[in-house]
């Protein structure tokens, strides 16, 4: 009595995931190969191809830790970690969070994966159309107390504590990258997409906690005030004009919105 | 001529990114593109805006590779929702993924595996099919996979299965002639039987494309040139189905797109030639 669909289906994906093998009894030896090679085939192009996926997705991490070395790493997390979505596309979410955890030896390998995932997410994340220094034109100062901004929506911030900008900035190059190396005080990285292009910057405090609170939903004018309790009003006021001018130019305010 | 097929747009190409350059710097002779679905099942950013571009310079046609039209479970209902959608926007001449299963109970193995040609498979694609067709409001158009294992609980050949697909389904087929001679090497049977015993009515699409010989067997991994005996077995398919939209995928070691154009030229040449021998 042969197996119904579904456990034929079950018996497949429990011998491609792991080592169960009571699939081999629902196959035919046909021609040329036995049934053990024939299932194989199935097997090794799994792992393969999510190995193929994860090199994508974090091609510079794959750079830096070499390929033979990369091939492991992946193939151990590919181990317990079967697809769930639908698109290959998503397959590595949680690769450096992974690398963190089973590699702690190597917290530069990890901050360096997030932030391959992260600009992968910038990449074809969603669209909004970018606000331009006209639509700030016809604001009253009343307006100006009350709105805040809504970022792109591929806006991200990660925290580094390592050099790992330099050793992006370095693989993007194709140059040999630096020896990694603690940095004295973590930084907070900025990404997000300008038209198709992913981007990222270091941001000072200041200017991520700024940003972040925008997210949030404070307004600008809270921004400005917070900006105040240090320096003086004019320096504030001096300070939230040159980053607000260089956001829209980066595009990564798409909407005024009332606070 | 039947009311089932969408009249055939050509001779086609899969667009991949490394080409995106290619079409939309200047005219390619194309007559139309098949884009693979999941590239674009994104929410936004470069791929879509390159597909949006595309598509105002050439008819598309979408082709999946996750609906797991086989799955004992039914379908994921967030892919035809995601899927829908993208139809929505793409406006393709049509919607095309492969007679197989990739995962079951949520987990997903992103290849496309083969069914048990049983009839207990045939209910269940059956009913997915019209799942599928029912969301996307559409016919759908199935591709026959390439396999490397066949199951025992198989009750028929595979191309007697996917011709009753096709009827009892009131779906559209695409033929891939080099998964047919891959297969059939691999089982052992003679394409030609495959070939003739497809519903000509229903034959919406050819697929062409190269393999690698590893002597003991033939893997799908389409980044060859077309094989001669695929270009045998094109010839009979041309003869049988006359007329019908022709793609050559290629998916890895891609070359410059001239190459791919030439190979194209190739079809159109063998296509010519059996309208010629059939019209003299």
């Amino acid at each position: 009595m042969s197996a119904n669909l579904e456990n034929i289906q079950a018996a497949f994906s429990d011998g491609v995931f792991g080592a169960e093998r009571t699939i081999l009894g629902e196959l035919k030896s046909g021609v040329g190969l036995d049934t053990v090679r024939r299932f194989d085939i199935y097997r090794d192009a799994y792992r393969g191809r999510l190995v193929d996926a994860l090199r994508d997705t974090f091609g510079h991490t794959a750079t830096y830790v070499g390929d033979d070395q990369f091939r492991e790493m992946a193939l151990e997390y590919v181990e317990g970690h079967p697809p769930r979505h639908y698109s290959i596309r998503w397959y590595g979410d949680a690769f450096p969070e992974w690398v963190g955890a089973a590699h702690p030896q190597d917290p530069d390998v990890a901050e360096l994966a997030s932030l391959d995932w992260a600009l992968r997410a910038a990449f074809d994340g969603a669209e909004a159309a970018p606000l331009e220094a006209a639509d700030f034109a016809g604001l009253s100062p009343q307006d100006w107390d009350r709105i805040g901004f809504k970022l792109h929506p591929t806006y991200r911030m990660l925290e580094v504590r390592r050099n790992t900008v330099a050793v992006w900035q370095a693989l993007d190059s194709d140059a040999a990258p630096p020896a990694t190396e603690t940095l004295g005080l973590a930084a907070k990285l900025l990404i997000w997409r300008k038209q198709t292009q992913p981007h990222f910057r270091t941001l000072e405090p200041d200017e991520g906690r700024a940003l972040q609170a925008l997210h949030e939903g404070a307004s600008f004018a809270a921004i400005c005030a917070h900006l105040a309790e240090n320096r003086s009003a004019g320096d504030a006021a001096a300070l939230a004009a040159k980053w607000l001018r260089r956001w829209i130019d980066e595009e990564l305010l798409v909407a005024l919105v009332p606070t | 001529m039947s009311t089932l097929l969408t009249s055939s747009p050509g001779f086609g190409l899969g667009l991949r990114p490394s080409h995106y350059e290619d079409f939309l710097s200047a005219p390619q002779p194309v007559d139309w593109l098949e884009a693979t679905s999941e590239n674009y099942l994104v929410p936004g950013g470069k791929p879509l805006r390159t597909l949006d571009a595309i598509r105002e310079r050439y008819p598309i046609v979408l082709h999946g590779v996750s609906m797991s039209i086989g799955s004992a479970h039914g379908l994921d209902s967030h892919y035809l929702h995601d899927l829908a959608a993208l139809v929505a926007r793409v406006q393709p001449l049509w919607v095309s993924d492969h007679l197989c299963w990739t995962g079951v109970h949520g987990g997903q193995m992103h290849d496309l595996l083969p069914l048990p040609y049983s009839e207990e498979a045939l209910r269940v694609v059956v009913r997915n099919v019209g799942q599928a067709q029912d969301a996307l409001g559409r016919r759908l158009v199935l591709e026959n996979v390439s396999s490397y294992a066949e199951y025992r609980a198989s009750e028929m050949t595979e191309w007697e299965f996917l011709a009753a697909v096709a009827f009892e389904a009131d779906c559209l087929l695409l033929l891939d002639v080099n998964n047919v001679y891959v297969s059939s090497i691999n089982h052992g049977y003679d394409a030609a039987r495959f070939i003739d015993a497809m519903p000509a009515a229903r034959v919406q699409q050819i697929h062409l494309a190269g393999h690698t010989d590893h002597g003991t067997h033939v893997i799908d991994t389409h980044d060859h040139p077309i094989a001669d005996p695929v270009w045998a077995l094109y010839r009979r398919a041309c003869e049988r189905f006359g007329s019908v939209a022709t793609l050559i995928e290629r998916d890895d070691r891609i070359p410059p797109l001239p190459e791919l154009l030439a190979e194209l030229d190739c079809a159109r040449a063998v296509s010519e030639s059996v309208r010629q021998k059939l019209a003299a």
